[in-house]
């Protein structure tokens, strides 16, 4: 006598939660776990040195000179949320995809990169005040480049083994496939919908152009054209990338699938002729495209100017499109449809 | 937002396109503010005469149901959510003339002619 085929259902349920469990845990311990230590330790020994140190500190070095200065007080702040609220961020947006059924190198990546990133920053802010520990003058602190250099190196170590601590991620893009609208054969049809990033998205990335902008303004002013020039332009790239990419228009015809920013180009086509599959699914821009924005990843291409519901193209070459967008399923099952109807 | 005509369809395509517009304000899915793909876009993705598509929208603003700013494009207006409360009670009167016979032009001319 064997299990009954109806009790066995639960197994399946059962394999999937282990599975979930299999890759969290990992998540878990080298995203959150292991940059909690690394920061506890990191503050433990930037305070044992307080008194050693001098007020204001060294925080920045142009070659061997300090040439800016700042509170010391900021370096253990500074490090709990470079080393903790930074890679805490991503673990979390990675535990969502997974819970999710996501799974992918670039999930695994993720957690590897959250590992490593606290080590640099908290092997550079700390390293920062080992090098200034006895001065009476912060101007006469050494050279920042030992330190530099180890947090680097200690950086692509933790990542390396991040990466090899983690469970192998075969890509599965927990989607599901699209329902094709219904149509007469006679019956033509266009679907269109803006997508565009959240206020408080725009927001963050405007303060930053605002505060670029002002840096390089001051600069201009002050005459120092070799920091300037770079500085300029960077506000005025990151100027064009918000208010001419934060809003596109995702359009689905007989043709295939479009997307085309405000200011018109670059425009991108995915052509009904090569459409192997139409899916919706949930994306979460950080977990799984590293940001937000146009996103090259293995495997796919992203239009993620939000989180939540996308569409998401398989293309004949296996290559993946994807594009948020409200109302997923009717764009998907109008592309359905027309990838149905050419055969 | 969807637009869907059919050429083997008897009703004008400039009809169709409007029609579908008010599907959606009065389904609620086209709500106050909600921008239409230029009328451009929509000919080349429907394969109509540009002057079929501006036509269906010059009737819908004809009908308070959309506004076109230089600029902006036609975007729905407020008059959205009073379509869209109104739908309810437009199916129920329809399917009241429909038990007692009476056709959707018959209930058509009674509404306009009072």
């Amino acid at each position: 006598m064997g299990i009954p085929r109806d009790k066995c259902s639960s197994c399946a349920i059962t394999d999937l939660m282990n599975d979930v469990q299999r890759h969290r845990r990992p998540a878990i311990w080298l995203g959150a776990g292991f940059p909690l230590l690394v920061t506890v330790v990191a503050v433990g020994l930037q305070l044992s040195w307080w008194g050693d140190l001098p007020d204001p500190i060294a925080v920045h070095w142009t070659g061997n000179t300090v040439d800016g200065f700042g509170s010391k007080v900021m370096v253990p702040w500074a490090t709990a949320i470079l080393a903790l609220v930074f890679p805490l961020i991503m673990t979390v947006a990675v535990l969502a995809a997974l819970d999710r059924g996501s799974r992918g190198p670039n999930l695994r990546f993720m957690i590897s990169v959250a590992a490593s990133f606290a080590v640099i920053m908290a092997t550079l802010l700390t390293g920062s005040l080992y090098i200034q520990r006895g001065l009476v003058d912060a101007a006469d602190a050494g050279s920042i480049g030992p330190v530099v250099l180890a947090s680097v190196v200690g950086g692509v170590v933790a990542g390396v083994i991040a990466w090899f601590l983690q469970p192998r991620q075969e890509t599965v893009v927990g989607g599901e496939q699209a329902t094709p609208l219904e149509m007469s054969p006679s019956e033509r049809a266009v679907w269109a919908s803006e997508i565009g990033m959240t206020p408080a998205l725009i927001i963050v990335v405007g303060l930053g152009t605002l505060m670029s902008a002002v840096a390089a303004v001051m600069i201009w002013i002050n005459g120092d054209r070799v920091v300037a020039i770079p500085l300029t332009v960077t506000a005025v790239v990151i100027a064009v990338l918000v208010f001419g990419y934060s809003r596109a228009r995702v359009m689905v015809d007989e043709r295939g699938l479009t997307v085309k920013p405000v200011i018109g180009w670059p425009r991108f086509h995915v052509p009904v002729e090569e459409i192997e599959a139409v899916e919706t699914r949930d994306v979460s821009g950080l977990a799984e495209f590293g940001g937000y924005g146009f996103r090259w990843i293995p495997g796919a291409f992203g239009v993620i100017l939000n989180r939540g519901e996308a569409i998401s193209v398989t293309r004949s070459n296996g290559r993946r499109f994807v594009v948020t967008v409200d109302d997923a399923a009717t764009g998907a099952g109008l592309l359905q449809a027309y990838a149905q109807r050419r055969g | 937002m969807l637009i869907r005509i059919d050429p083997g369809s008897a009703t004008p395509i400039f009809e169709q396109i409007a029609d579908s517009v008010r599907k959606q304000v009065a389904s609620g899915e086209l709500a106050e503010g909600a921008r239409l793909p230029s009328a451009r876009d929509v000919a080349e993705s429907l394969g109509v005469n540009l002057h079929t598509v501006l036509h269906a929208y010059q009737v819908l603003r004809e009908e308070g149901l959309v506004e076109m700013r230089r600029g902006k494009g036609a975007t729905v207006t407020g008059q959205a959510a009073a379509m869209a409360s109104l739908a309810a009670d437009a199916d129920q009167l329809r399917r009241k003339a429909q038990a007692l016979g009476v056709s959707d032009e018959a209930l058509a001319a009674l509404i306009r002619g009072r």
